[in-house]
């Protein structure tokens, strides 16, 4: 079978459908989290920032298209899993848990879940 | 012999025990975040040579470097890739765009000629630059343009790639960051650009590094999607995930 039918690679995904573009789910951990930044200049679409002032101020993932004023609704809007955020989080409190997915024309294929680097040695 | 001696030089981490280049690899991560304290010109020369000992196809080395340091040349560069991405903005943002409804077919058309160039990423990313929500060069100190020689044999964008990650891989082993910029091929055609850094035929610009000292850690092994690799052997195939 082949992996992408005729119909899919014709077709490109609508941006603003969120059926059509899953997007990568970043979790934060607020317990955790010390509101120092870092992973907000990290994050290559920028979708991290602060809300609220004070002891309430909390970091937040923008799910907003940056292309305009439309929710994504349930999804993480242009996180792209990269982990940047996580890697530079000195508190262990940000990580992407899950990567994007596309309709049509960028189904992903032949690929799998996120993993850290295996050496299988044993 | 010699990956003995590199081996005894790692630190035994979690469950793994790399070695010090597999760290430089593992560890690498695209800095956004720069310190204002300049690189060293040695250092930097140091690196670019790392650049010019990369795998090219046909030995042609297809690459030519362009070093920024001046503050207010990468700025001027930085304000013109947003004012390109203003221009492209009204057609790629439907929902806010003067052109109405006839916005949206006109941006998945375009999308259809040009899958890679407006793929969902890039295609999030130009209206974000154009509003200054998304950086460009990330304030590093320093840039270094790869040039592509057209004439290049095969896939001269392969060799730009190859002598790109070259440079990158020492730089992080220096403890310097880095990070590609994709979006300066937007100055690609830009007249004013090609005159004020000299780039004439046979050379274009292809891509950019941001390089400085970073803020913060930002190196670091990360989780990543799994890529199925298929295996074939004893006449039979399987597929490792
Ligand atoms: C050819 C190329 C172009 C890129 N262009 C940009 C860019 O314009 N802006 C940016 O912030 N990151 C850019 N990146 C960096 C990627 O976003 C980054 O490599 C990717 O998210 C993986 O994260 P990592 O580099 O931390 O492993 C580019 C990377 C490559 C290889
Ligand atoms: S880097 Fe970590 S601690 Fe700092 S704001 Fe981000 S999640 Fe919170
Ligand atoms: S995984 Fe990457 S894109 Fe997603 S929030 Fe973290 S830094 Fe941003």
């Amino acid at each position: 079978m082949a992996l992408m039918s005729f119909g899919e690679k014709m077709r490109i995904p609508s941006y603003d459908n969120s059926e059509h573009c899953k997007m990568a789910r970043v979790s934060i951990d607020h317990e955790k989290c010390n509101c120092c930044g870092l992973c907000v200049k990290a994050c290559l679409p920028s979708i991290l920032y602060f809300e609220g002032k004070g002891k309430d101020r909390k970091l937040q993932v923008n799910r907003n298209r940056p292309t305009g004023g439309c929710e994504t609704g349930d999804v993480n809007c242009y996180c792209v899993a990269c982990n940047d955020c996580m890697a530079i989080c000195e508190q262990g409190a940000i990580k992407a848990v899950s990567s994007a997915d596309y309709k049509y024309r960028y189904k992903q294929v032949m690929r799998g879940e996120l993993a850290m680097p295996r050496t299988f040695n044993s | 012999m010699e990956k003995k001696e590199l081996e005894q030089g790692t630190e035994p981490s979690v469950d793994d025990d790399w070695n010090p280049v597999e760290r430089v690899i593992l560890e690498r991560r695209s800095v956004r975040y720069y310190r204002d304290r300049q690189v060293p010109e040695n250092l930097v020369r140091r690196i670019l040579e790392a650049g010019r000992f990369a795998p090219s196809a046909g030995n042609y080395q297809a690459w030519r470097c362009i070093v920024i340091r001046d503050r207010g040349m990468i700025d001027a560069m930085e304000k013109d890739v947003r004012m390109m991405c203003r221009m492209l903005k009204p057609v790629l943002a439907w929902e806010t765009s003067p052109l109405g409804p006839v916005a949206k077919p006109v941006a998945k058309t375009l999308t259809w000629l040009l899958p890679n160039k407006l793929h969902h990423e890039p295609y999030g990313a130009i209206p974000a630059m154009a509003d200054g929500k998304v950086g460009v060069f990330h304030g590093a100190p320093t840039l270094i343009l790869l040039l592509k020689d057209k004439r290049g044999p095969g896939k001269p964008e392969v060799d730009i790639g190859c002598c790109g990650e070259n440079i990158v891989l020492a730089a992080h082993s220096h403890g310097l960051g880095t990070c590609w910029v994709g979006f300066v091929e937007l100055l690609r055609q830009n007249p004013i650009w090609k005159k004020r850094l000299g780039i004439e035929y046979p050379y274009e610009i292809c891509e950019g590094i941001a390089l400085g000292y970073p803020v913060g850690k930002p190196d670091g092994m990360v989780p990543r999607e799994i890529h199925h690799v298929k295996w074939f052997e004893n006449g039979t195939m399987k597929v490792l995930t």
